[in-house]
């Protein structure tokens, strides 16, 4: 049973190797966030996976937290990183330049 | 099942390696951050390999999550002030500024010699018998808390943590000072809400936080877990609530905000004075009260810590107009302002 959880905790490793190649091609920021992106949702399986497999619950707790602040990346990505790609449009308003 | 666990350790390594390489070699600045993150979250699958859960916690809220944001927050400022479009240094570099290739080889060379150094007498060395554990594990019972970790941070070497909380609340002081009162973030007033999926997102995701920030807070007396990891989650709360336009950003100047920041130092500096006509000692816990006390301080350490991550995440010092005062006292005041209004020049 664990032989078959570590082998698919080692299969998302190669993944996440693989999404390694899209962060450094990219070509547009969103590319490389969607890559990163990858690494914390395998980071969660592979940490759910590894908790099963050695019994030790805490690792759950870290798999939250992949979870939970890959959000707020995403969430600052979109919000303050994205609109150089798209077009500067928000909030320059209180620049007075 | 040995074996296979070796080829995961080996895959994690060899990734690590990679990411770090790049890293290090790109000359893009957003490639790099996407990269730092992705390294952060590697290494915390490290930590987890090695058995250190606390370790790979703390990597993956504050390493990962916290520090990614603030970069991505950054290179926001920059590409703003550089403006569409522009090629400028700071955000891909083009190599003009680079050091003779004879300068780099040499100090390329000598990193490497003294990395394979390093790594030659950490193998010569042999293995130290580990002592510190045993220590522990034998008085963990008077620390009033199960996890050690939070037992040698928050009772043995309380005062390492007070000095670290001294440090952030240190740092908010440093970006107050130069706030020059713009703060741009979230929504105007005025402005409608026009973004119902951030609005979907946060009802969904802030709740959820809170609740794994407080469980994080709790469960450090006995698990992996404590103030630092919960506090970074929470300020992932606030910085959703902020960016959703639902809560006001922070402000030096609301007295709640400043309250909050100084909470966490205060309470533990106060815990230590209280405790004196009792032990005789600074925060020298009397038996039986560790653990409440340690509980409280967690408690406001985690509100303090949190604050002060949405405000350093939020509380982006607006780009300084020139200031004839300031220049009048010291022409060469101001370089960062300088050098920021310059980069818009180029």
């Amino acid at each position: 049973m664990s032989l078959l959880l570590l082998g698919a905790a080692l299969f998302l490793i190669l993944n996440v190797g693989a999404g390694l190649l899209r962060v450094v091609r990219g070509p547009t920021p969103a590319d490389r966030m969607v890559a990163a992106q990858l690494f914390g949702t395998s980071g969660v399986a592979i940490l759910l996976l590894l908790a099963e497999a050695s019994g030790e619950g805490s690792l759950r707790d870290v798999a939250l937290i992949f979870a939970l602040l890959a959000v707020v990346i995403s969430v600052s990505f979109v919000k303050r990183g994205w609109i150089r790609a798209e077009g500067s449009s928000d909030g320059e308003a209180d620049h007075a330049d | 099942m040995t074996a296979l666990g070796l080829l995961l350790d080996a895959s994690v390594v060899l990734l690590l390696v990679a990411l770090a390489t790049r890293l290090l070699l790109t000359r893009h600045l957003f490639e790099a951050i996407v990269l730092f993150v992705s390294y952060g979250l590697t290494l915390s699958l490290a930590w987890v390999r090695l058995g250190a859960p606390n370790i790979a916690l703390a990597e993956a809220a504050l390493g990962a999550g916290v520090t990614g944001a603030l970069f991505l927050n950054t290179y926001q400022r920059l590409a703003e002030r550089i403006g569409d479009g522009a090629k400028s240094p700071l955000l891909e570099d083009d190599g003009s500024q680079d050091p003779p290739s004879w300068f780099k080889g040499l100090l390329g060379g000598g990193v490497i010699l003294l990395g394979l150094g390093a790594g030659w007498a950490l193998i010569g060395a042999g293995r130290r018998p580990a002592f510190l554990p045993h220590e522990i594990a034998a008085r963990l019972p008077e620390t009033g808390v199960q996890n050690p970790v939070t037992g040698v941070l928050l009772n043995f070497r309380g005062y390492d943590t007070l000095l670290e909380i001294a440090v952030l609340v240190a740092a908010m002081a440093g970006v107050w000072s130069l706030d020059r009162g713009s703060r741009r973030f979230g929504r105007a007033r005025g402005e409608p809400d026009e973004d119902p999926v951030l609005h979907a997102l946060t009802r969904f995701a802030v709740p959820v936080t809170v609740v794994t920030a407080v469980y994080l807070t709790w469960v450090g007396s006995t698990e992996p877990g404590g103030a630092f990891q919960a506090g970074s989650l929470l300020a992932g709360a606030g910085v959703l609530l902020t960016v959703a336009g639902i809560l006001p950003p922070p402000t030096a100047a609301s007295r709640p905000v400043r309250a909050m920041v100084a909470g966490g130092m205060a309470g533990f500096v106060l815990a230590g004075i209280a405790v004196l006509p009792l032990t005789g000692q600074f925060l020298h816990y009397p038996e039986g009260w560790a653990y409440p006390m340690i509980l409280g301080i967690e408690a406001l350490l985690t509100v303090s810590i949190a604050v002060v991550l949405v405000e350093l995440f939020v509380d982006v010092p607006a780009v300084p107009e020139p200031d004839p005062a300031l220049e009048s006292i010291d022409p060469s005041g101001d370089p960062l302002g300088r050098a920021l209004r310059g980069g818009e020049d180029s």
